[in-house]
């Protein structure tokens, strides 16, 4: 083992440093490629180049091996990273689709007035549920400025209903067709008659009030503007020809526009407020006895069955 | 020929070796953008067997080597590592876990001094990001490389220690 004692090596320190310090100020301060560091440098690659490559050789196969199954089992987490964010970007693009078709919706459905050509103010509302006697439940009540006795549409403008009763919070809907409500109807030349459900899909009753004429098939027949109900809504269409029995047409049977066969997402509150206040239970129970009292006016022509 | 020329001739054959490896494998593998310096870890582990002027000149010849196959200035690392071996020389003693635990003191000396050299000549930044990095890990990688290399060193430089960790 050495003594440190008899070898003191701070001598050979400083002169290393101060070679140091010469060769880098000198290699720093130097512009030129051919001074003789460059030459060194030069010598050195050429020296250290062959057992460079003898060395890479031999340790990048072994090298390529380590990276490779370093890199297959990074490979195999970073695809099962991403397996999963792709699924979480479906979903999320699925549901952000979803999102828009609603927005897309609801805005149709806050324009309803363009699309029925009626100035009606709506409000939309999401169905909820929908109870064992069919009517709906939707999401906007009482604090929303619903009330009882408020038309309703689907996403199409076209009348499924009028809400019964509300709370804070929600409205109840009762359908078309299962009320036994009278709508008073006409057709597009003014013959007037009346519309009520019969309790089952596809079907509603009509009568027609005054001297009836033959209607021809695909005639809609759409609300006079009474009852509750602002003039123009579509309500029925007439699916074949109507032909008067004497001058009456009773217990006629037309089938609703809107579709019943499944239940909408979306509904539109009509907030339309007729001359009269709004109708409340009593009043609902009251009409569902009622038939209007308005004759309405006959077709100057003497036939009926222009369709839209 | 007696045993210290033949220990510093297997010091040189051991310091050529390690800058082969170094700039042909090591700088492949890199952990957190580092890579371990084991010119440095070798720089300071021989110190404990050779004479200290040998090792000054082992440690100078490996810098200069080094910064000749390298980009940054002629004698920054010589600069580097002479001082390096000298700590070595004047801190580390005969324990093998004293020279290990120098290791990783002299490793952060050696970051520091590279970056404040290389800061002064024009080299790099003392405000790189990588700095604290390289604070941190490099140390800490040529401390391991030092205790997997310490038992062969020892079997090769002293052949009667047998590398035991005393």
């Amino acid at each position: 083992m050495r003594s440190r004692t008899r070898d003191n090596p701070t001598l050979v320190f400083v002169t290393l440093v101060l070679v140091s310090f010469v060769l880098m100020t000198f290699d720093v301060q130097s512009t030129s490629e051919d001074d003789i560091l460059s030459q060194f440098r030069s010598g050195a690659a050429s020296l250290f180049g062959p057992v460079q490559a003898a060395t890479d050789a031999v340790v990048d196969p072994l090298a390529g091996l380590v990276d490779g199954v370093v890199s297959l089992a990074t490979l195999r987490e970073a695809n099962e990273s991403l397996s999963i964010e792709v699924d979480e970007l479906r979903a999320e693009l699925a549901e952000t689709d979803r999102l828009t078709a609603e927005v897309d919706l609801l805005r149709s459905m806050l324009n309803l007035s363009e699309a029925t050509g009626i100035e009606v103010s709506t409000l939309p509302a999401e169905v909820q549920g929908t109870a064992d006697d069919g009517s709906l439940t939707v999401d906007k009540g009482r604090n929303d400025g619903v009330l009882v006795g408020y038309p309703v549409l689907d996403e199409s403008g076209m009348l499924i209903g009028r809400v019964v009763a509300v709370s804070d919070a929600t409205a109840t809907v009762q359908l078309l067709i299962d009320s036994t409500d009278i709508i008073e109807v006409t057709t597009p030349l003014g013959m007037r008659g009346a519309i009520s459900g019969l309790g089952s899909a596809g079907e509603l009753r009509y009568d027609v009030y005054e001297e009836a004429v033959p209607i021809a098939p695909e005639t809609l027949l759409s609300t006079v503007g009474t009852n509750g109900y602002p003039s123009g809504l579509q309500v029925a269409m007439v699916p074949g020809a109507i032909e008067p029995i004497g001058d009456q047409i009773t217990d006629a049977r037309v089938d609703p526009v809107a579709d019943f066969s499944r239940l909408p997402r979306f509904v539109a509150v009509v907030q339309y407020q007729p001359n009269t206040a709004p109708l409340d239970d009593e009043e609902v129970a009251t009409t569902d006895d009622s038939v209007p009292a308005d004759g309405g006016e006959g077709a100057d022509d003497g036939s009926e069955g222009t369709t839209p | 020929m007696n045993q210290r020329p033949l220990m510093v001739l297997r010091a040189i054959g051991l310091m050529v070796i390690a800058v082969v490896l170094q700039t042909v494998v090591l700088n492949r593998f890199r952990i957190f953008g580092v890579t371990a310096s084991l010119v440095v870890v070798m720089t300071i582990l021989v110190a404990r067997w050779l004479e200290p002027r040998a090792a000054l000149l082992v440690g100078f010849t490996s810098g200069l080597v080094i910064d000749l196959l390298g980009a940054s200035p002629l004698g920054l690392r010589a600069l580097v590592y002479t001082v390096v071996a000298f700590a070595a020389i004047r801190l580390t003693g005969e324990a093998p876990l004293r020279s290990l635990a120098g290791v990783w003191a002299l490793s952060l000396l050696a970051e520091v001094l590279v970056f404040v050299l290389g800061t002064l000549s024009g080299q790099g930044s003392l405000l790189q990001a990588e700095i604290l990095t390289r604070a941190i890990v490099v140390p800490l990688l040529n401390l391991g490389l030092a205790a997997m290399l310490y038992p062969l060193l020892a079997r090769i430089l002293a052949p009667t220690e047998r590398g035991v960790l005393a």
